[in-house]
Formats: structure tokens, C-alpha cells, sequence
């Protein structure tokens, strides 16, 4: 970490009005909010404030891009971190007789620069974008306050200097999630979907809270600087437990394997939000815990290896998910949480700069599919209901031939297939890229090589790793050409009526994808290798060195592969990715040949495919189920009863004494016993106090 | 006015309020006896009442002792009684959050109640007095009266104006809490006449001579009367039949954390090292980490919204137990600032309920629904409320769950897993309340009216608390810091604390950084 240089009064401001805008926002557009839905208390059909929403929303993200901008280019110019001290928070004794603070302390470093740049600026993008899909939604103003309430914690989780403010971001974007996936409530399967996002994410948190308990009773500290300096004196063993909780709340939070169910529920949510939140931003915060800790998770091979195992995992079981969703969105949920494990393969083999590389670079690409999925579903939406017809809009049988109506829509979504492919030059290839060689160069000999994981060596988890990482790369070359040809190519599938209704995005609906496309094609620049010197290389590396660099090299000394070796697994991985194009597109005249409402479900491995592998059903029935029948059942008509039988059982033999009492004194009833008990006890008081 | 003044005045306003309210009140509308609205007294009551805890808490300055303010006066001398009150931060912090809470709760219920309103504000306000009696008495005996106080005047709450099952629940409880009231008398008599039969004082029968096993047993009777009341499993099912029918400003005075302050103040003080002693230590930790999950999980499964927070309550109480019983400075703290927090957040959870369940008659969660559509403040007010019974960052619930969790760890960490667990039950339970009650379309036809003008003070009030307290804390806890080590040292304020060898941490003190 960068010592804090001095820190000047004006970027305090800066620091405090890159958060506090959003939340101005989030407040403004919260209070029109209310005030609309007062109104609409008596006037039913009160038009939503849009003009005024949206200049707030946009606005306040848009100011605060330019903020972050304005630190970025002090950062650029060679000042050192900014650290704004905005007061203390949590004051507590210890046993040491010290009373340590935790501060309201947040650090803009060169980690954070990146991450709130893309929160920001993506950020931006998408609330423009919003303002067209949620033109004439009532709940307008609401939207935008909990969208510009999301983008405050967000940067309060990457800005933070602690881990308890972090936690702070963490949790708070969980509820900004929780608000927006069930922002349609008014159907219970869209509110079910928001808390089970919550609810799922919480097991996760429990994950980070047990790791601040460990951190904090051994180092005194739950600062970044403070708690990473204490680790030197801990043994390897607890770095290990720390770093597996906070495994627990990464992978709940970025949706891995097992805690990645919530995600493909939160589709339910408006498109931009699942571009924003659950694509772009929030899913990633898992992966900028791990590299902000990575002092943690470079003194713990096993924790490390730990991390990409999972992410390997994740990664190839959702890829063969998304091969056999009809759900537009699904396809890209489930693509999600694989490249996230693609992201933790990453920062799980102490390639941090890779994992940031390639969250920068999916935030881009995966936004754009995910907008430009929106864009689809509103003009399918809008065809439907011209031609007064019923439709599923985001079901990709219902799709086909799009490219002729949605011309700009369509090249804009092959754009992004491709770069999530991994073809050269765009953005996703080079990212992608570096995962891979980083994995097979930690798999060739490192620190990381010669630990273990449950009694596996770490060679061989690590080809492990290399393996699902290709195969995953295979398949998302699959199910990624199988979403854009099903979508945009070859013959309609819908009625002739819809077909001549859908029509392209324009204004605030498509040219945030124009930007997103440009980002796409331009994102693999931040950082080219060595090997394709097309441009500056390694900008990002350099830029994370004094975060990063010491951890990455504790876990790989030797940094780079022969440039031929290099060579062979960047050929290999555009080949593959290639094959798997070639096989989607030997395979798509057999997909889906009829509509959603003539199509039969899937059968046999397919069939479990599309169902996801019944891992909900099994969760529900193996876990839920069980655990309620038993609080049922078991604690509240059993257990419970029983108790309040014996204690009023016991009370009861003490009442019928009470009662016998009482009927000697010709008392009848309790209350008059009470009230005598009472007014003796006044009474007898009364007489004390008048005797002193 | 001096501090001594106030103290007194504390205790004794709202015992001469109660009678006022008695005597001068009349029911309001519909009552054409002659007299002021009995609701406009008890506001009265309860807002001076509050004023005089303010003017309190910015009047005390550090003094060098723990004591920020004290009184002292002559009361049974034939027994060494003295009417002895004092105020340490802690206290001090419990008695304005609790005057506080009163008046708020007090406009947000404004037209609950509607039979003999007189004799029903004059009970609360003698609750109050035995509130602010257990908060700061300094003499065992005054102590005993102020606790019976507080349980007497409750029974008719519940019982008189509570709902159809009243009567039984109202008996049930004050059965239960007698009994254990009772025990702790024998323990009171007891350690008296081993201190020599001469004060009632505190620290004087802190220094009483007793063996071991006498120590015990009285600390046993002391814990069974307060952990009745906290309550801990399995004493505790009194508690959702008492708060379910009692009427929304009773349930939540039965929810202030009075209990554990008294364990924190009277038993283990009395009694430090006798509070070490296993088995009681152990069955203590152990029932109250139970409690957490047992709590959460009936509160899960419960079809009534109000024994749903009841349950919630029982589950909260079980972290308070769990980190007062660690005994270290850390969780000391923190379960100090889940007393306070927790005693706002029920508050406003009962007072929301209430709200709800009064303008649709029923409290069964199946049967509501519908307002966030047709009631955005209340709306509001409910998602801001339920988070911070969930115990959200940046909300007032999650700072006391944070350094409980924290303080328990370092001695308990197996209970402490347990306990945070019990945080992701927290997230079902109330997550699947607020999302039936507020989000799902209700079937019933009738409009649902929105917070009034009194309702959106109140909940105003309470809202502005549970943002701030989450945010701006750091001056209360560095204020409550001092009583943190002297909890975990299990010391009464005069004593000097262990951890440290130069005594308290003053008032105002910056903390080493």
C-alpha cells in the first residue's frame, strides 16, 4: 500500500463528493419518489417525474465520473494515494487497554482509480441508457434512487480503508440489489428472486464477518495497512482460515460454486440493472476483495489455490449451463458467473493484475450484451404489443432474424460475442489470455505449484484449473455464438406481425452501446502482453505494481513463460475459441427450429441442462424444506409448547397456591391480588420514606 | 439545576405524572367528564421527562470519578436504606434512549388505545419510573422497589388493555417475573445481612464476605430474575404471548433491554468472581447462543407479525447475552450498544406493526400486504426499520452486532460462529415478513392510509435515530468506553478497572490511534 502522501484539503472534497453526489442523488430522487407515490394515492394516473429523475439520476453519476476522473489525473501525475480521514466511527476498549478506532477513513489508490472509474463511468452509461428503458415505467424516480443509491455504495466499497467499511459497501449494495431484482413486486416471483439474492449473499457475509473476528483478535487491527502489517506474526494455518472466509463471502457475493444460485434468479430485475449490478459491478466485488487482500492470500498458497479451484469450477459448470438456456438473459447470468470464475482462476493463482484486467475489460463487453439484450427484449416487448400478441421478449425461440429489424443493435452484440469469445483484438481475448498463460506459468513451477489443497498437490490443481479454464473457453465460444445466431440470424420465429414491429434502439437507448462497443474493441490496450507489442505493454501492471506487485510475486518469482510457450497456449486458446464457434454454427440449424410456445422441454442430459442441474429443486427439498418442517414441527409445535407447558405447568402450581391465598383473604380474582401486592408495596414504602 | 436534582426528578416526575394523569385526565373524545385529554398529560409526562434526561446528559462534564452525576439522601436508616441514585455513562446513555423512546412511541400510538385512557397512560408512566429507578439506583433496596415497579404496573397493561387472550398472557407474566423477583428478594435479604446488615449500598455489598458457594447461589438468583425477564431459553415463552396481546406501547417497554442492563450493573458487579464459576457461565453462553437460532428460527416460521419480532427479540437478546458473558472490554461495548440500539429498533418495529396490523384488524402476515403501493412514508419507514433489525452496515443494528462479535470471538468462538449464523437467519425471517406485508398486493380492498402527521414525527424521529447512531457514534462509545472495562471487569463505577493500570479512561479521552 502507498504510504498517504499529504492530502490536501481540495481532494478531500474531491474524495467526499465522489461519493456524496450519487448519494445526493439517491436522496433526491428517493424523496420525488414518495411525493409521486402520495400523489398517486388520489390521482391514480399521475405521470412519473421523469424529466427531473432523470436529470438528477444521470446527472449525479455523471458528475461523479468526472470527479474520479479529476483524481485519476492527480493520481496519473504522480501524487501518491489520497486518504480522507471524514471522522471515526466505531470506538471500543480492548483488553490491551488501547482503544482502537475505526475510522471513516477512504483511500483513492491505484486500485481503487480503476474500479471507481468503471463503477462511474460504465455507471453513467447505463443510467442514460436507463432513462430510455424505463421510459414510461411509474416507478421512475424509485428506480433511479435505488440505481444512484447502488453506485454510493459501491464506491464505498472500493474506497473504503478498512474492512469494516468496506463491509459497509458490501452489504449496502446487497440491499440496493435486493431493492432493484424485486423492483417489480407486484409479481411475488420478482420479490422472491430479490431476497433470496439477500439472503444467499448473507451466508457469504457471514464468511467476511468471521474473517474480521480472526483478523481482529490476532492483529488488533481491521484497517487495510494495519491488519495486513499483523499478519507477519500469525501462523499459516489461521492466514489459511481467514483467507477461506473470505473465500465464503467473495463467492457470495460474485456468485461461485455453491453460492452462485441467486444470480441467475436476479434477472428478474430491470436489463440495466443486471448490466449494471450483475455484470458490470457488484458481482465483481468478490474479486476486489481477494486482490485488496492479497496480502492474505499470498502468505496462503492453500487459500489461493483454494480460491482458483472454485473459480475453475464455477466456471465450467455454468458454461454448461448457458449452453442450453432460452432465456436471453439467463444465457448471459450464467455466462457471468463463469467468467467470474474465469476472474478467480485468476486472482486465486496470485495473478491480480489479470483478475482486474479481465473485470475491466467483462465489465465493458458483458454490459454491452447485457444492454443490447435490453435493447432486444424493448423492441420485442413493444412488437408484441402492437400485433396484440402474446410473447415471451426474452426468449431467444422466439427471436431469430433480428440483425434485418435491429441492424446497429445486432453488430454492436457480435462485437461483444466475439470479444467474450476471446478473438483478437478485442478486449476480452487479451484478458482472457493472461488468465490462461498465468495459470499454466504458476502450474509450471511456483510457491503455488508446490503447496497442497486437500491432499492434492498444487501442480496438479492447477492443470486442474488450466484444463476447466480451456474447456470453459470452448463452451463459452459455444453457448455465446448460440445466443447471437439464435437471436440475430437465420429466419424469424415469430408471427410476421411481431417481425415487422421490432424495430432498432436509438437515443439514449443505443448510444450508450456505440460507447460500450468503442470499449470493447479498445479495452485490451489497458494491458497487451509482451508477446503482441501492438501498443504500450503491461500499462495495467505497471499501474497496479505497488499494490500488487510484492503479492504476485510471493506467489510466482518467475514472472513470465518463454515467449514460445507463451505463444503455443495464445494460439492454442484462439483455435479453441474458433472450434467452438464452428461448432455453433454446425450445430445452430438444429437448435430451437420452432417457437417457445411449440417447443417441448429438454430431455435426458439436455433436459438437465436446461433445468440447471436441479440444483434449486435439490436445495429446496435437500435444505430448506427440512429446515422449516423442522422449525415447525419440531421447535415451534413441539419444543416450544413443551416449554411454555412446564414453566406455566411450575407457574401454574404457584397461581393455584396464589389462588388459595386469595380465597383466604376473600380476594376472588388475580387482578385484585395483583393490585394488593402493588399498592402494599407502595404503601410500605410510602411509610418508610415519611418516617427517614 | 444540579445533576443531584435531576437524578431525582428523573425518577420521581413520572410517578407524580402518573398521578396527575389519574386524577386530571379524562379519555378524550366521547368522555364529556371534565379534565385534559389523558393523551395530551401523558405527552406532557413523558416529554418533560425526556427534556429532563437531555438537560442531564449535555449538563455532566467529566469529573474524574465514573459517576458523572449522583444523589444521595437519607431513606431507612433503621436498615441502612439510602434513596442513592447515580449516573455513569452508561446509564446515562440507557435513560435517554428509554425517555426518548417513550414520547415518540407515545404520538406514533396516539389513538391506539381507547378505553379508560387515564388509568392506562398512568401505568406507563409508573413503568417509566421504574425504568429510570433500575437505570440509576445505587442502593440494592431502591433497586428492588424500582424493578417491582416496572413489573407491576405492566401486568395491567398487558392484561387490562391488551387483546383477547390478554388476561391469561398478563398472569403468565407476571407469575413468571414474580417468581423470579421473589428469589432475587431472599438474595437481596442475603447479601445484606452478610455485608454486615448496615447499607444497601452497592459497594458495600460488593465487599460483603460470602463463601463461594453463597456467592453463587445469590449470583443464580440475581440471573434467574433478570434472564427471566431478558428473557433466556427456555424461560422465555411468556414473552411472545405477553407482547402479542399487550397494546404497542407495552409490548415495547417489555422490550427494552432492561434485564441485561441489571445483570451488567447489579449481578455480576456484586458478585464478580463468582460470575467466572462454571457450570453457570458455560449454561449461560451455551442457552443464550441457542436462543439466537432457536429465536431466529421460530421467528421464521411464525404466521403472526407480531410474535414474529417477539421471537426476533428473544433471538437478539441471545448476542447481548453471549457478548456480556464473554467478559472482554470489546464485547462489553458491544452489547451495550445493542442494549441501546435494540430498545429503538423493537420500538419502531412494534410501533410499525402496530400501525399495520391496527388499520387491518388482524396481525396474521397472510392477510396483509399492499403498502408500499397505497403507503409510501410508511413504506419507507418499514424497509429503513427492518434493516436495521437485520443489522445493515451503516444502520444502528449493525455496530453493537459488529463488536459483539468481535469482543466474543477472542473467548468464544465456536458460540460466536453460531451467533453469526444467526445474523443470515435474521435476513429470512424479516426479509419474508417485509416483503409480505409491504410488497405483495394485498387481497383486501379497503385503502390503506398512510402515516399521519404525529406518525410521521415519530417515525421520523426514529428513523433519524437508527441513521444517525450508525453513523455518528464514535463520541457515545468513546463516552461508554470506560463502562465497557469496568462490564468486563465486572465492576460497579467506583471500582478501579483491572485492564489498565491507571484507572478509568476519563470522559472525552482521545483513544490511542
Amino acid at each position: 500500500m502507498i504510504a498517504d502522501s499529504t492530502t490536501t484539503v481540495q481532494q478531500n472534497a474531491l474524495l467526499a463528493a465522489l461519493i456524496g453526489l450519487p448519494a445526493l442523488g439517491a436522496v433526491a430522487n428517493g424523496a420525488l419518489a414518495v411525493q409521486t407515490a402520495r400523489t398517486r394515492t388520489h390521482a391514480p394516473d399521475a405521470p412519473a417525474p421523469v424529466g427531473l429523475a432523470s436529470m438528477l439520476g444521470v446527472g449525479s453519476i455523471a458528475a461523479a465520473f468526472i470527479v474520479a476522473v479529476l483524481l485519476f489525473v492527480q493520481l496519473t501525475s504522480g501524487a501518491g494515494a489520497v486518504t480522507a480521514h471524514f471522522g471515526d466511527w466505531l470506538v471500543f476498549p480492548t483488553e490491551a487497554g488501547r482503544t482502537p478506532l475505526i475510522a471513516w477513513d477512504f483511500t483513492f489508490d491505484r486500485l481503487s482509480s480503476v474500479l471507481a472509474l468503471v463503477i462511474t463511468g460504465v455507471g453513467t452509461l447505463i443510467h442514460v441508457f436507463s432513462v430510455g428503458y424505463m421510459n414510461d415505467d411509474p416507478g421512475f424516480a424509485r428506480y433511479f434512487a435505488y440505481l444512484n443509491l447502488f453506485v454510493a455504495f459501491m464506491l464505498v466499497l472500493v474506497l473504503g480503508a478498512s474492512y469494516p467499511v468496506l463491509f459497509i459497501g458490501w452489504e449496502g449494495v446487497g440491499l440496493c440489489s435486493y431493492l432493484l431484482i424485486g423492483f417489480w413486486f407486484g409479481e411475488s416471483a420478482n420479490a422472491d428472486a430479490g431476497r433470496k439474492a439477500f439472503v444467499v449473499n448473507r451466508i457469504g457475509d457471514m464468511g467476511l464477518i468471521a474473517a474480521m473476528c480472526i483478523l481482529f483478535t490476532q492483529t488488533g487491527h481491521l484497517d487495510f495497512a494495519g491488519a495486513h502489517a499483523g499478519l507477519s506474526g500469525m501462523s499459516t494455518g489461521l492466514i489459511t482460515a481467514i483467507g477461506l472466509a473470505l473465500l465464503l463471502g467473495c463467492a457470495g457475493k460474485s456468485a461461485q460454486v455453491p453460492l452462485y444460485l441467486w444470480l441467475p434468479d436476479a434477472m428478474a430485475g430491470p436489463t440495466p440493472v443486471s448490466a449494471l449490478i450483475h455484470a458490470a459491478t457488484m458481482v465483481t466485488a468478490g474479486v476486489y476483495l481477494v486482490v485488496r487482500a492479497s496480502p492474505i492470500f499470498a502468505a496462503s498458497p492453500t487459500a489461493s489455490l483454494a480460491v482458483a479451484l472454485i473459480g475453475a469450477i464455477t466456471a465450467l459448470f455454468a458454461a454448461s449451463i448457458a449452453l442450453r438456456q432460452w432465456d436471453i438473459k439467463k444465457v448471459l447470468a450464467y455466462s457471468t458467473v463463469s467468467q467470474l470464475g474465469y476472474m478467480f482462476m485468476g486472482v486465486g493463482v496470485g495473478a491480480y493484475t489479470a483478475g482486474v484486467f479481465h473485470l475491466v475489460t467483462h465489465a465493458f463487453f458483458k454490459a454491452l450484451l447485457f444492454l443490447g439484450a435490453g435493447a432486444v427484449i424493448h423492441a420485442m416487448h413493444a412488437a408484441y404489443h402492437h400485433a396484440h400478441e402474446h410473447g415471451d421478449a426474452q426468449d431467444l425461440r422466439n427471436m431469430g432474424g433480428l440483425r434485418a429489424a435491429m441492424p446497429a443493435t445486432g453488430a454492436l452484440m457480435w462485437i461483444a460475442t466475439l470479444a467474450i469469445v476471446g478473438i483478437p483484438p478485442l478486449a476480452g481475448f487479451f484478458s482472457k489470455d493472461e488468465i490462461l498463460v498465468s495459470v499454466f506459468a504458476r502450474a509450471m513451477g511456483s510457491p503455488l505449484a508446490s503447496a497442497s489443497l486437500m491432499g492434492l498437490s498444487g501442480q496438479v490443481v492447477l492443470f486442474v484449473v488450466l484444463g476447466f479454464g480451456t474447456i470453459t473457453a470452448l463452451l463459452t465460444a459455444i453457448y455465446m455464438t448460440r445466443l447471437a445466431l439464435l437471436a440475430f440470424e437465420g429466419p424469424g420465429r415469430s408471427s410476421t406481425s411481431v417481425q415487422q414491429g421490432v424495430h432498432d434502439a436509438h437515443g439514449t437507448l443505443l448510444w450508450p452501446l456505440v460507447a460500450l462497443g468503442i470499449l470493447t474493441v479498445a479495452g485490451g490496450w489497458l494491458n497487451l502482453p509482451a508477446l503482441i507489442p501492438i501498443g504500450p505493454v503491461g500499462v495495467l501492471e505497471h499501474w497496479l505494481e505497488p499494490i500488487v506487485g510484492e503479492t504476485t510475486r510471493r506467489l510466482a518469482p518467475i514472472a513470465a513463460l518463454p515467449h514460445e510457450q507463451e505463444l503455443w497456449i495464445t494460439g492454442g486458446a484462439v483455435i479453441n475459441a474458433i472450434f467452438g464457434i464452428g461448432i455453433a454454427l454446425w450445430l445452430w440449424r438444429r437448435w430451437a427450429p420452432v417457437d417457445a410456445h411449440h417447443a417441448t422441454p429438454g430431455t435426458g442430459f439436455g433436459g438437465l441442462l436446461e433445468r440447471a442441474y436441479d440444483v434449486d429443486a435439490a436445495v429446496q427439498r435437500g435444505l430448506v424444506g427440512p429446515v422449516l418442517a423442522f422449525a415447525k414441527r419440531v421447535l415451534w409445535g413441539t419444543v416450544d409448547r413443551g416449554v411454555d407447558g412446564a414453566l406455566t405447568g411450575g407457574g401454574g402450581g404457584l397461581a393455584r397456591a396464589a389462588q388459595w391465598v386469595s380465597a383466604q383473604v376473600q380476594v376472588g380474582d388475580a387482578s385484585r391480588y395483583v393490585w394488593v401486592v402493588a399498592l402494599g408495596v407502595l404503601g410500605t414504602l410510602a411509610a418508610l420514606a415519611w418516617r427517614s | 439545576m444540579s445533576a443531584a436534582v435531576l437524578l431525582v426528578a428523573l425518577v420521581a416526575w413520572p410517578l407524580i405524572g402518573a398521578a396527575l394523569i389519574a386524577v386530571l385526565g379524562r379519555s378524550g373524545e366521547g368522555d364529556s367528564s371534565s379534565g385534559i385529554d389523558a393523551r395530551t398529560l401523558a405527552l406532557g409526562v413523558f416529554g418533560l421527562e425526556a427534556v429532563l434526561a437531555i438537560v442531564l446528559a449535555v449538563s455532566v462534564h467529566a469529573t474524574g470519578s465514573a459517576w458523572l452525576a449522583t444523589a444521595d439522601a437519607a431513606w431507612i436508616p433503621e436498615i441502612g436504606a439510602r434513596f442513592s441514585l447515580g449516573a455513569d455513562s452508561f446509564a446515562l446513555v440507557m435513560v435517554v434512549m428509554s425517555a426518548l423512546v417513550l414520547p415518540f412511541s407515545l404520538l406514533a400510538t396516539w389513538n391506539e388505545v381507547a378505553k379508560r385512557r387515564p388509568a392506562y397512560f398512568a401505568c406507563l408512566s409508573a413503568v417509566a419510573s421504574g425504568l429510570m429507578g433500575v437505570f440509576l439506583a445505587r442502593d440494592l433496596l431502591l433497586f428492588y422497589v424500582a424493578w417491582e415497579l416496572l413489573l407491576i404496573p405492566m401486568y395491567f397493561v398487558v392484561g387490562v388493555w391488551g387483546g383477547t387472550a390478554a388476561p391469561r398472557a398478563a398472569l403468565k407474566y407476571f407469575i413468571v417475573t414474580t417468581l423470579g423477583s421473589l428469589l432475587m428478594l431472599v438474595a437481596v435479604v442475603y447479601v445484606w445481612n452478610a455485608a454486615g446488615g448496615i447499607s444497601f449500598a452497592y459497594d458495600a455489598l460488593a465487599a460483603a464476605r460470602m463463601s463461594d458457594a453463597a456467592a453463587r447461589w445469590c449470583l443464580a438468583a440475581f440471573l434467574l430474575a433478570f434472564l427471566v425477564k431478558a428473557p433466556l431459553l427456555p424461560l422465555h415463552s411468556w414473552l411472545p404471548d405477553a407482547q402479542r396481546e399487550a397494546p404497542t406501547m407495552g409490548a415495547l417497554a417489555l422490550g427494552l433491554k432492561v434485564s441485561t442492563f441489571a445483570i451488567a450493573r447489579v449481578a455480576l458487579p456484586l458478585f464478580p468472581a463468582a460470575a467466572l464459576a462454571e457450570p453457570m457461565r458455560g449454561t449461560i453462553v451455551a442457552l443464550a447462543v441457542a436462543g439466537i437460532i432457536y429465536g431466529a428460527l421460530l421467528a421464521v416460521v411464525q404466521p403472526d407479525l407480531k410474535r414474529l419480532v417477539s421471537y426476533a427479540s428473544i433471538s437478539h437478546v441471545g448476542l447481548v447475552l453471549l457478548a456480556l458473558f464473554a467478559f472482554t472490554p470489546t464485547g462489553a461495548q458491544g452489547a451495550m450498544l445493542l442494549m441501546i440500539n435494540l430498545g429503538i429498533t423493537t420500538s419502531a418495529l412494534f410501533i410499525l406493526v402496530g400501525i399495520v396490523g391496527a388499520q387491518r384488524g388482524t396481525f396474521a402476515i397472510e392477510s396483509l400486504g399492499g403498502v408500499a403501493t397505497q403507503a409510501p412514508l410508511l413504506a419507507t419507514a418499514f424497509i429503513i426499520v427492518t434493516m436495521s433489525a437485520i443489522g445493515l452496515p451503516a444502520t444502528n443494528g449493525f455496530i453493537g452486532e459488529l463488536l459483539s462479535f468481535l469482543g466474543s470471538w477472542r473467548v468464544y468462538p465456536v458460540p460466536t460462529l453460531v451467533a453469526i449464523v444467526g445474523v443470515v437467519l435474521a435476513a429470512v425471517y424479516l426479509l419474508s415478513a417485509m416483503q409480505r406485508v409491504v410488497f405483495t398486493a394485498s387481497a383486501d380492498v379497503r385503502p390503506f392510509r398512510d402515516l399521519d402527521l404525529r406518525q410521521s414525527i415519530a417515525m421520523g424521529a426514529f428513523v433519524l435515530a437508527i441513521v444517525w447512531l450508525g453513523i455518528g457514534s464514535a463520541p457515545m462509545m468513546r463516552m461508554l468506553a470506560p463502562a465497557a472495562e469496568r462490564i468486563a471487569a465486572r465492576q460497579l463505577p467506583e471500582g478501579r478497572v483491572n485492564f489498565q493500570g491507571d484507572g478509568p479512561v476519563a470522559l472525552g479521552t482521545e483513544g490511542a490511534r
